[in-house]
C-alpha cells in the first residue's frame, strides 16, 4: 500500500496503547513514534536492502537501441539458472534521455511461446504520458527462445521506463524456472518476529513498556496491512524462508483501499482521541460510538468497497498474475 | 447595507485581488496587511462588515489567480509551491493553459466542497476544536516523521558497488534532510532574532518564502535559458471523472487540515495532498493542488465567520480579527453565498488573465520574463522589509537551491516552520534558541 497508508495505520496502532493519548496531551510526542514503525519496513527495503541487493544488470545503450540484446540478455540469465540449478538474480535499467525524458520499452516473459520478448517504445515524461511521434518505425519486436522451462503467470506486458527499472530473480523449481518480482522486498524488514523483536529493542533503550508497545504494534499494523493484498509478506522470519500468500482481497496499488485505509486510521485516531485524553475519571466522550462508526466509517465502506468489487469484476485476473502486479504496483508508487 | 450590497462588495474584492495576484510575490496577506494598519482611515469608506466581505472577496481572488505567477512565471507562494513542477513542465509542452485551468478547477472543486460542508461546519469544527486542540504537539511532529520518511530516492540503480549505489541514493535524500534542518535553522533565526523591523512584523516571513520557494524557481529558469515554446490555448479539459474526484478529495483533506490547524500552512496541505495524489497522473496532483490552496485560504478564512466560534485560521483572519468580530450569524450565510459567486467571478477571471499571461510570454522573451520577475521579487522584499529583508532572502534562496542541485523535494524547506513552532509546543525552543545564541 501507499507510504500515506502505512504510516497514518501505524499512528493509529500507537492511539490504541493504553496510556499514549493521555500522555500526549500532555507534550509527550510517543504517537509519531508509531508512524516512523509504520513506514519503517519499506523504508528499509526500499532506502538500503534494495542497493545491496547483488543483481547483474541490463543496461540498454541509449545510443544504441537493440531490443534483441535485452532479450538475448534475459534469456541467457533465465537459462543459466536452469543449467546451473542456481537462482540468478537481474536488474533491468531504464533508458534516461533527459530530465524527463525517458525511453519506454516493454518487457513479455511469454510462457506459452517459452520466450522473452522486447519490444522498444516510445519516449515518455515522468508521468509516464508519451511524446507524440517519438516511436522507433520499423523496430519490431525481439523474440529470445529460452532452453528452460520458464514459470511465469505475469500476462501483461511490463513497461520498463522512468527511475529505476525492476530487478528478477529467475529462481529455478522442480516445475521450471521461475520468475520472480523485486526479490529483497518484503522479506526479512517485513516480518513480525521482527516487529517484535524492535518493539521489545525500543522498550528496553527507553524504558518504557508503552513505547515498545507503540513500536511493534505500528511495524505490526503495516505488516498486516500487506497481507490484505496478493503478495503477502514473509511473516515469520527467521521462521519461514520464503514470501506467504495475502488474503487477496485488494490489491495494493488501488486508490480506493488506499483511500479507505487512510480515512479508517484518520477515523480511529478521532475516535481515541476522544476516548483517551482525559484521566478515566474526568472523561466525557463526545463521539457517540455507534452514531459515529456508522456514519464516519460503515456507510464510506459500504459505498466505496461496493464501488471497488464492481471494479474488479470487470477485470479477470489470475492469481499470480495479480500477486506480481501487486509488487509492480507498489514499486512504481515508491518511486513517485 | 443589504445582503446584495455586501456580496457586492465581495465581488469588487475578488476582482481586485485578481489583479493584484498576478504580481509575482505580492502576497494578499502582504496588502491585507497594510490595509489593517489603515482600517481608520478606511472606516470612513467602509463598515467593517464590508471590509470583512472585502477581504472575503480577496483571498477567493487570490486563492484562485495566484496559480498564474505559479506557472507562467515560476513565481508561487508557499501554498502553491509544489504546482511549480508540473507547472513549468506543462509550459514547456505548450500546455501551460491547460495547467492553469486545471488549478482553476481544482479550486472550484474546493469551492463545492466548502459549500457543501458549511451546512456542518459550525457543529464539526466546534467538535474538532475541542477533540484536537491540546494535540497540535505531536500532530506537528508526526508530520514531519512522514515528510522526512516519506521521501524516496530518485537515483541509486546504477553503481559498481552496492555502497556506490547506497551513496548515490543518500546524496538526495541527504540533501533533503540538510535542506529541511538548515529551513529550520533559518525558521528559528527569524522568530528569535528577525532583522525586519517590528513595526512590520506580519511581513517577517515574506523574504524568507520568497527566498525558499519563489528565487531559486526563477533563478534556475535564468542559469538554464529556459525558454518557453508557443502555448497552445486549449478548448476542453483533459481529465477523467475519476481522476477529477481522486484530486479534488485528496485536495479537500490536504486544505481542511491546513485551514483547521493554527499554524499548519497551505504548503504542508498542499504537501498531504500532493502525496495523497502520489499518483502517476499529473493532472490529478494539479487539481489536487488547486483545491487544497483554495480550501485552505478560502476555507480558513470562512472559520473566522462560524456563529459562536470565530475560528482565526490563517494570516487573514488573524488580522482582521484584531479590529472585528463577525456581527451577526446570519452573516456566516451571506459570507457563503458571497465565496460562491466571487469563487465563480474568480475562475472567469482565472480564464481571462491565463489568455492575457500567455500573449505576453508569446511575445517577450522568457529570459526577460524571469529577469523582471526577478527584480519584482527583489524589490518587494526590500520595498516591504528593507536590507534586513533581503539579509534573509539571501540564505533562504541558497537553502532553496538546494533541491534543485541535487533533486531533492522543495517540500523540505517547510522545515522553516514546522521545526520551530514543533520545538517551540515540546517546550524546548527556548533552550534550542539559547545554544544557537539567539536569545
Amino acid at each position: 500500500m501507499k507510504g500515506i497508508s502505512h504510516f497514518l495505520a501505524g499512528v493509529a496502532a500507537a492511539t490504541f496503547v493504553p496510556g499514549v493519548v493521555a500522555n500526549a496531551v500532555n507534550g509527550s510526542f510517543l504517537i509519531a513514534l508509531g508512524g516512523f514503525f509504520g513506514i519503517l519496513p519499506d523504508t528499509i527495503d526500499f532506502k538500503f536492502t534494495r542497493y545491496f541487493d547483488k543483481a547483474e544488470a541490463i543496461d540498454p545503450d541509449p545510443a544504441n537501441l537493440d531490443p534483441q540484446w535485452i532479450a538475448d540478455q534475459l534469456a541467457a540469465s533465465i537459462d543459466r539458472a536452469g543449467e546451473t540449478n542456481r537462482a540468478v538474480r537481474v536488474q533491468l535499467h531504464s533508458i534516461k534521455l533527459g530530465t524527463d525524458r525517458w525511453r519506454q520499452y516493454t518487457v513479455r516473459f511469454d510462457s506459452d511461446r517459452n520466450e522473452v520478448a522486447v519490444r522498444i517504445g516510445p519516449i515518455v515524461n515522468t508521468s509516464q504520458m508519451p511524446y507524440p511521434d517519438t516511436e522507433i518505425a520499423g523496430l519490431k519486436t525481439a523474440r529470445a527462445p529460452l532452453k528452460s522451462e520458464m514459470v511465469y503467470t505475469y500476462d501483461a506486458d511490463m513497461n520498463v521506463d522512468i527511475f529505476s527499472g525492476p530487478s528478477f530473480a529467475f529462481v529455478p523449481k522442480p516445475h521450471g524456472v521461475e520468475v520472480q518480482f523485486l526479490p529483497w522486498h518484503r522479506e526479512w524488514s517485513h516480518s513480525l518476529t521482527l516487529a517484535a523483536f524492535l518493539g521489545l529493542l525500543v522498550a528496553l533503550i527507553g524504558q518504557s513498556a508503552q513505547a515498545g508497545m507503540v513500536a511493534g504494534f505500528g511495524m505490526a499494523a503495516h505488516i498486516l496491512e500487506d497481507q490484505l493484498g496478493y503478495l503477502g509478506s514473509n511473516l515469520f522470519w527467521p521462521f519461514t524462508k520464503d514470501r506467504s500468500a495475502g488474503l487477496k482481497l485488494i490489491h495494493s496499488g488501488d486508490a480506493i483501499p488506499n483511500f479507505l485505509a487512510v480515512w479508517t486510521a484518520l477515523c480511529l485516531i478521532l475516535f481515541n482521541l476522544d476516548r483517551f485524553s482525559a484521566p478515566v475519571q474526568h472523561r466525557s466522550i463526545m463521539l457517540e460510538p455507534v452514531s459515529f462508526l456508522v456514519l464516519a466509517l460503515i456507510v464510506p465502506y459500504v459505498i466505496l468497497l461496493s464501488q471497488y468489487v464492481i471494479g474488479k469484476r470487470k477485470q479477470h485476473m489470475r492469481v499470480e498474475a495479480a500477486r506480481q502486479a501487486d509488487l509492480v504496483a507498489e514499486l512504481q508508487e515508491t518511486e513517485v | 447595507m443589504d445582503t446584495l450590497s455586501l456580496v457586492l462588495i465581495a465581488v469588487l474584492g475578488t476582482i481586485l485581488a485578481s489583479i493584484l495576484a498576478l504580481i509575482p510575490a505580492l502576497h494578499i496577506y502582504n496588502v491585507v496587511g497594510l490595509m489593517i494598519l489603515s482600517a481608520g482611515a478606511l472606516s470612513s469608506v467602509l463598515n467593517p462588515d464590508q471590509l470583512a466581505m472585502l477581504l472575503l472577496g480577496m483571498i477567493v481572488g487570490y486563492a484562485m489567480l495566484s496559480t498564474i505567477p505559479s506557472i507562467f512565471l515560476a513565481a508561487p507562494d508557499e501554498a502553491a509551491a509544489f504546482i511549480v513542477l508540473p507547472g513549468q513542465k506543462w509550459l514547456l509542452e505548450r500546455r501551460g493553459y491547460e495547467a492553469a485551468i486545471l488549478t482553476g478547477v481544482g479550486a472550484l472543486c474546493g469551492l463545492v466542497v466548502l459549500i457543501v460542508l458549511s451546512p456542518i461546519a459550525g457543529e464539526t469544527s466546534r467538535l474538532l476544536q475541542i477533540i484536537l486542540s491540546p494535540h497540535l504537539g505531536w500532530i506537528l511532529a508526526t508530520i514531519i516523521v512522514f515528510m522526512l520518511m516519506s521521501e524516496w530516492p530518485k537515483s541509486g540503480d546504477r553503481g559498481v558497488s552496492g555502497w556506490a549505489r547506497f551513496r548515490a541514493a543518500w546524496t538526495g535524500l541527504g540533501a533533503g534532510i540538510l535542506t529541511f534542518l538548515l529551513s529550520g535553522l533559518l525558521g528559528f533565526i527569524i522568530m528569535y532574532r528577525s532583522v525586519v523591523p517590528t513595526e512590520i512584523a506580519f511581513q517577517n516571513l515574506l523574504p524568507a518564502f520568497l527566498g525558499l520557494f519563489a528565487i531559486p524557481m526563477v533563478l534556475v529558469n535564468l542559469i538554464m535559458g529556459t525558454q518557453v515554446p508557443k502555448q497552445h490555448i486549449a478548448t476542453s479539459i483533459d481529465i477523467t471523472p475519476g481522476l477529477l474526484f481522486r484530486g479534488a478529495a485528496a485536495g479537500s483533506m490536504g486544505g481542511l487540515f491546513a485551514a483547521f490547524f493554527p499554524v499548519v500552512t497551505g504548503g504542508i496541505g498542499g504537501f498531504l495532498a500532493g502525496h495523497a495524489t502520489a499518483q502517476r497522473d499529473e493532472r490529478s496532483f494539479i487539481v489536487s493542488q488547486g483545491t487544497s490552496k483554495f480550501v485552505y485560504y478560502v476555507g480558513g478564512f470562512l472559520l473566522f465567520f462560524l456563529p459562536g466560534l470565530h475560528l482565526a485560521r490563517g494570516g487573514m483572519a488573524a488580522m482582521l480579527s484584531t479590529i472585528y468580530t463577525p456581527s451577526t450569524p446570519e452573516l456566516y450565510f451571506t459570507v457563503v453565498a458571497a465565496m460562491a459567486i466571487c469563487g465563480v467571478v474568480s475562475f472567469f477571471l482565472l480564464i481571462l488573465f491565463s489568455r492575457l499571461a500567455i500573449k505576453l510570454i508569446d511575445r517577450i522573451d522568457y529570459r526577460t520574463v524571469s529577469v523582471v520577475t526577478l527584480i519584482l521579487l527583489i524589490s518587494l522584499i526590500f520595498i516591504t522589509t528593507g536590507l534586513g529583508g533581503l539579509l534573509i532572502a539571501i540564505p533562504a534562496t541558497a537553502i532553496g537551491l538546494i533541491p534543485s542541485l541535487f533533486g531533492s523535494r522543495r517540500m523540505n524547506c517547510l522545515g522553516i516552520l514546522l521545526i520551530p513552532i514543533t520545538l517551540n509546543m515540546a517546550g524546548a525552543g527556548a533552550s534550542i534558541a539559547h545554544v544557537l545564541g539567539l536569545i
